[in-house]
């Protein structure tokens, strides 16, 4: 019902008092200790990406089809005068079908590569204590090698070096190249 | 076809029978009679004059003769008178004997006699002759003894044959009239013997026949009247049971008489609380009117809200359009901010006061994310709530407007229920009414039953009288019975 939760006034009040005091605070310096992810939905399953891994998100980014013998080489993009390639990350992933991703993240490694994926679920900031390594990934899960705890719930964290090198491999050796 | 007669026609026939034979007998009788008389009457007639006709023809020759004897002696004219007159007395009787002789026999003695009185008158006349002359006496009686004597004994024999004959024709008549009267005597004696016969013979199938035709009908008669008595015995018990049923009827009728004089009543009674509820009709009938008025005043007011709704779904959706730029700009600012805080990690050391403040961007750009979801949720919450009013007043709008149709219903129902009352007002009046004149009915159909168990009770006796009259009928018709045929009822 309309009566039920803040009232958008007091919320609004709330928003801008939050944001004078973020000024008015002294500057704290950032622990080592915590870890930048950014939540993401990959076929309705949930990931999440190291921040440090990647050097930009961009949504609704126009992408142009590339013909080619990748189905998961989505096409290229034109980022700040260079062209990137866009990959899908669901096809990466191991799932099925054919999706048109609005979201894609640019790797920060030094070949910037595109990895588009279904939806940006926003950022959290975990510390590290919270981000474990898992054994019992499932096998679906490829490229997952840690889990975050977040409020939210447990979330795989994509590692994104292993997913660039299983495309640079693909690309080096074609579609036949099966991951193990 | 056998045809059935008649007690009296069988008496009657078996009279004129014996009547008719009575009849047939006396006529034989009679005839039997007129014959036996007629042979007497010939007997006594005819040949009894004959016979005396004969002794006259006697007389008159001897007459004669005597006086041819005074003439001789006296030559008296007289003599020769009374000579003549004899013989024309001879022969007077002569013709009469011829005359109603039929025989040729009897002629053959006529004609005989004739004869010899004509030789004995020749003989007479040549004496007279010789007297009348100078004859003397003795010439004379001689002559007399010679010639005519011989003729007198002829004359007289042939008399005497011509009356043998006949006393023998008479005798032989009289006894042909004897037998002629035995025979009838027998004939009649017989008849009678026959009358009697049929007499006795229809006298015994007259009472053959009655005895059986009156001895059935006495035996119908008989089981006749038993059946009556038993008839009667039924009566009278149907009469006694139609006693009671006209008592309890009567006792009925008198608890009807007090209904109807109840239903009346009652009647009187409905008819006043009929007129109270059409005065309530007619009030609830404007009472209804009213509410009409007041609820077409909330279908207004109903469509004022519709309409108000509409329009507050309408700018909600204006809010949405306005909060999609929002959020919009809140997913860009925080792009922006991630962005950022990857341009600042990459700067280091400097950049680290602007990663703070792309931190809190971020942060901001969050919240108001937040806030937009909820103001999204809220705007959705406001847009169901919108629509649940408007469905919820639309079907409100159709429940005033089936509430307003049945409102008018009701108000026609009130009507009617007016114009009904009205009815049965009137019918209570007319109920009333002919219950009266029910009551008149059944005062009068009490009398009547009265009556009527009266007549029954009159019945009822009469059943008695007709019992014991039928079972002195059976008595009759046993007696009768038994005097008609002793023999089936020893």
């Amino acid at each position: 019902m309309i009566g039920n939760g803040p009232r958008p006034a007091a919320t609004s009040q709330s928003l801008r008092r939050a944001f004078d005091n973020s000024f008015a605070e002294p500057l704290r310096v950032e622990s080592d200790q915590l870890e930048d992810l950014l939540s993401i939905l990959v076929a309705g399953d949930a990931y999440a990406l190291r921040l440090a891994e990647i050097s930009g998100l961009f949504v609704d980014r126009r992408v142009t089809p590339l013909p080619g013998p990748l189905p998961e080489l989505l096409g290229i993009a034109g980022f700040r005068g260079a062209m990137i390639p866009v990959y899908d990350l669901g096809t990466l992933l191991g799932y099925p079908g054919v999706r048109t991703p609005r979201w894609l993240v640019l790797s920060a490694t030094q070949a910037r590569i595109g990895l588009a994926f279904d939806q940006f679920d926003g950022h959290v900031r975990l510390p590290r204590a919270a981000i474990t390594a898992e054994d019992r990934v499932e096998t679906a899960r490829r490229h997952a090698r840690e889990i975050a705890r977040t409020a939210n719930g447990a979330r795989p964290v994509l590692d994104l070096p292993s997913i660039l090198d299983a495309i640079g491999k693909r690309a080096r050796h074609g579609p036949a190249h099966k991951e193990s | 076809m056998t045809r059935r007669w008649t007690f009296g026609q069988k008496v009657g026939a078996g009279f004129a029978i014996t009547v008719a034979l009575a009849i047939g007998m006396g006529g034989v009788s009679v005839y039997a009679l007129r014959n036996v008389v007629a042979s007497k009457d010939r007997v006594i007639t005819i040949y009894a004059e004959n016979i005396i006709d004969g002794e006259r023809l006697s007389d008159a020759s001897s007459r004669k003769v005597s006086a041819l004897r005074a003439f001789l002696l006296v030559r008296g004219d007289e003599n020769l008178k009374e000579m003549n007159k004899r013989r024309e007395e001879f022969r007077t009787t002569l013709a009469g004997l011829r005359s109603r002789m039929d025989s040729s026999e009897e002629r053959s003695f006529l004609d005989r006699i004739e004869g010899a009185e004509e030789d004995h008158q020749a003989a007479a006349v040549r004496v007279i002759g010789m007297r009348k002359g100078d004859g003397s006496i003795e010439a004379a009686a001689r002559v007399f003894d010679e010639e005519v004597a011989p003729k007198r004994d002829s004359l007289v024999s042939e008399l005497d044959a011509f009356l043998s004959h006949e006393v023998r024709i008479r005798d032989a008549a009289r006894q042909a009239a004897s037998d002629s009267a035995s025979a009838s005597v027998q004939l009649v004696v017989a008849i009678s013997f026959a009358v009697v016969l049929s007499a006795g013979l229809i006298a015994w199938v007259l009472t053959r026949s009655l005895g059986r035709q009156i001895g059935t009908a006495v035996g119908q008669m008989q089981s006749s009247s038993a059946e009556l008595q038993a008839a009667a015995n039924q009566q009278a018990t149907g009469a006694t049971q139609q006693a009671t049923a006209m008592s309890e009827i009567t006792t009925t009728i008198s608890e009807l008489l007090a209904t109807s004089r109840q239903i009346s009543e009652s009647a009187q009674r409905v008819a006043g609380v009929a007129a109270q509820t059409a005065e309530a009709a007619r009030a609830g009938e404007g009472t209804v009117q009213k509410a009409n008025d007041s609820i077409a005043g909330i279908r207004r007011q109903v469509d004022l809200v519709v309409n108000h709704m509409l329009e507050l779904g309408k700018k909600s959706q204006e809010i949405g359009t306005v909060l999609d730029i929002v959020s919009e700009l809140a997913e860009q600012t925080n792009i922006l901010a991630i962005n950022a805080t990857i341009e600042a990690a990459g700067a280091g050391e400097t950049g680290r006061r602007f990663a703070v403040v792309a931190d809190e961007i971020r942060k901001l750009a969050d919240r108001v994310a937040g806030s937009t979801k909820e103001i999204r949720a809220l705007i959705e919450d406001v847009r169901s709530a919108v629509n649940t009013t408007v469905m919820a007043t639309e079907a409100g709008s159709k429940t005033v407007e089936a509430g307003n149709r049945q409102f008018g219903d009701v108000a026609t129902s009130f009507r009617q229920i007016a114009d009904l009352v009205s009815t049965t007002t009137e019918a209570s009046r007319e109920i009333e009414l002919s219950t009266k004149q029910q009551t008149t009915a059944v005062e009068q159909v009490n009398v009547a039953v009265a009556n009527t168990a009266q007549a029954t009770r009159e019945t009822e006796a009469s059943s008695g009288q007709t019992l014991q009259t039928a079972t002195q009928l059976a008595m009759l018709s046993h007696e009768l019975h038994r005097l008609i045929r002793p023999q089936a009822d020893a």
